[in-house]
């Protein structure tokens, strides 16, 4: 027996953390208040410690020394009265925007050759789809930077392998599901890998070690194998440290 | 210059401190020490900083030999340690002379032990923390012919200990309810109090499988539910009904539906269960579980306070001739 649920909806996940849900599964809108809300808890009170977003929820970590549950959710309560969930998302996001470059297929993206029979697409179609998007980094998880990317279009709904192959290389870029899927470590994975982007996302000596953010844009570009050596990762980063120095 | 060179070393022994809280948005969970309550009694007994690491082991067999002078000692799950084949004393500091060696045998409770070093173990700084992520690939785990370095130059040799805790004889583990829980079976949610479960041997510090007497849960639903956040302490029912509770290194999502969470006053305390014992759990109310975590907290916080002078049995002393029986006496004024 299923219940019912209104969204959003707050629960305590243990003693130390409160989950707002705004949907049951993942789509677009649910994502999109996902991140809004995420944005609205930089203002947090004295006592919220961390908050990460989920493809439908928010986690929000704090210390309950410091601040009880309730008080945590009354402020959430506040914020969820306050905005119109709707139509007012848009504009609470606040993300960078990044163009990635992409070396599609060859020994970069191996699957890129099973594409046409998967998806009915020609390789060339299908890679012209994945750079003409604006896509939500709409979490990180499984791994450390590891970025879902969503959403694509339905020619992207591809099954996964029911097995897993040997690990896939740090900046591989992986579909499925009208995901995409940027890995920042090397990863076991059934999701197909269609390429490779040279800009590495996880630096773990830099003082903002991941590239990537929940709420961030990416639209990939093509480049040959030959441009992507030219590529100076150094300019991402430079970028990101620029522009979280002005928050 | 002092340290520790390792001889042997079992298979997941890493450097532990009290995790990398803040990366959770990146895909980055807490980790850190699997019991935290161990690390801070090494860290009282040697006066070390908070974020200072360990190395924990989980599996007996390590061997270190002391290069120069050193001053370790070992807390959390205790095992059979010994310093040149005698017989040495778990939370109590031990001063180690030049080519000492060091070794750990089976464990007589619990299932992690700690080693430190005064000022802490030297190891690679990652996102703010010295902690091993195995799964994640962060951090060091040493292997044989490395060297355990203590961070701090210098050190008083005065031994001290710690009264052991109580907690590894514990058997209840306290639980609350979480957003899952109301998609469950009503036999299955009961089953969480009077069935009766076991740690089985298929555990690291991701999570730990169970068996219990209840048999497997009904799994329809995990078919239904998207990944969603979790956190240390989920008690997740994967495909096949077997509950998993997971533990300080699992992953900041997962697709499986979770029937309760551990209080985090109770993980510790969980995570040095030993395989094949029987435990019982118990729900208890967001309250309670917030004061027993302010209990724990409290208890931490004043393990300076319960440190006192070890003075050596006579028995464990080999060359009781010569032994200066008046060194080991504190005087009342310390």
């Amino acid at each position: 027996m299923i219940e019912r649920v209104r969204y959003p909806r707050i629960c305590p996940v243990g003693d130390q953390a409160l989950l707002v849900e705004f949907g049951a599964s993942y789509s677009r809108r649910t994502s999109r208040q996902v991140l809004a809300f995420d944005n609205v808890m930089n203002r947090a009170p004295r006592g919220v410690c961390e908050t990460a977003p989920t493809l439908k929820s928010v986690l929000i970590h704090f210390d309950p020394e410091l601040i009880p549950a309730r008080q945590v959710e009354n402020w959430c309560r506040d914020q969820l009265a306050e905005i119109d969930w709707d139509t007012k998302t848009e504009r609470l996001r606040e993300g960078l925007r990044w163009k990635l470059p992409v070396v599609y297929g060859g020994e970069h993206g191996p699957d890129l050759t099973e594409i046409p029979g998967l998806s009915g697409q020609t390789e060339r179609q299908f890679i012209d789809s994945h750079t003409s998007l604006d896509l939500d980094v709409v979490c990180l998880g499984f791994s450390p930077g590891l970025a879902y990317l969503a959403e694509l279009p339905k020619i992207f709904d591809l099954p996964r392998r029911q097995s897993y192959g040997r690990p896939v290389p740090a900046g591989s870029i992986l579909v499925a599901n009208r995901q995409t899927v940027l890995p920042a470590t090397p990863i076991p994975t059934g999701w197909r890998r269609i390429g490779m982007t040279p800009v590495p996302t996880f630096l773990p000596d830099r003082k903002i070690p991941f590239l990537l953010a929940p709420g961030d844009c990416v639209r990939f570009y093509p480049v040959s194998a030959k441009e992507a050596e030219k590529i100076s990762p150094e300019t991402f980063w430079d970028r990101l440290e620029h522009a979280r120095s002005q928050d | 210059m002092p340290g520790l060179r390792i001889e042997q070393i079992p298979p997941g022994a890493a450097l532990q401190d009290e995790g990398r809280p803040g990366y959770r948005r990146f895909g980055v969970t807490k980790g850190g020490a699997m019991d935290p309550y161990a690390l801070a009694e090494g860290q009282a007994l040697l006066q070390n900083k908070n974020g200072s690491a360990a190395l924990e082991m989980a599996s007996a067999g390590s061997r270190f030999r002391s290069l120069g002078c050193n001053l370790v000692v070992c807390t959390g799950a205790e095992m059979k340690l010994t310093v040149n084949g005698h017989r040495a004393p778990w939370r109590q500091t031990i001063s180690l002379a030049n080519d000492d060696y060091l070794e750990f045998g089976a464990f007589r409770e619990g299932t992690y032990g700690y080693l430190h070093l005064p000022g802490g173990i030297q190891g690679p700084v990652l996102l703010g923390s010295r902690s091993a992520h195995a799964q994640a690939e962060l951090g060091w785990r040493p292997q044989i012919g490395d060297r355990l370095d203590p961070v701090a130059a210098e050190w008083s040799d005065d031994t001290l200990r710690l009264p052991p805790p109580d907690y590894f004889s514990q058997r209840t583990i306290r639980i609350m309810a979480g957003p899952q829980t109301g998609l469950f079976r009503e036999d299955d949610r009961r089953a969480l109090e009077e069935a009766e479960f076991t740690v089985t041997a298929t555990r690291n510090r991701v999570g730990v499988r169970l068996e219990s007497t209840h048999g497997p849960m009904d799994a329809e639903l995990g078919t239904s539910i998207v990944s969603d956040a979790i956190v240390a302490g989920d008690i997740q029912v994967a495909a096949d009904g077997i509950a998993v509770i997971l533990l300080a290194d699992c992953q900041p999502v997962g697709g499986y539906p979770r029937i309760a969470t551990v209080i985090s006053a109770d993980l510790h305390i969980f995570a040095q269960i030993p395989q094949d014992m029987k435990f019982r759990m118990r729900l208890v109310g967001l309250d309670r579980a917030v004061g027993e975590l302010s209990e724990l907290r409290r208890e931490i916080a004043t393990l300076p306070t319960k440190l006192e002078p070890a003075l050596r049995d006579p028995r464990d002393i080999s060359d009781l001739m010569s032994y200066s029986l008046i060194d080991g006496v504190v005087s009342g004024e310390d």
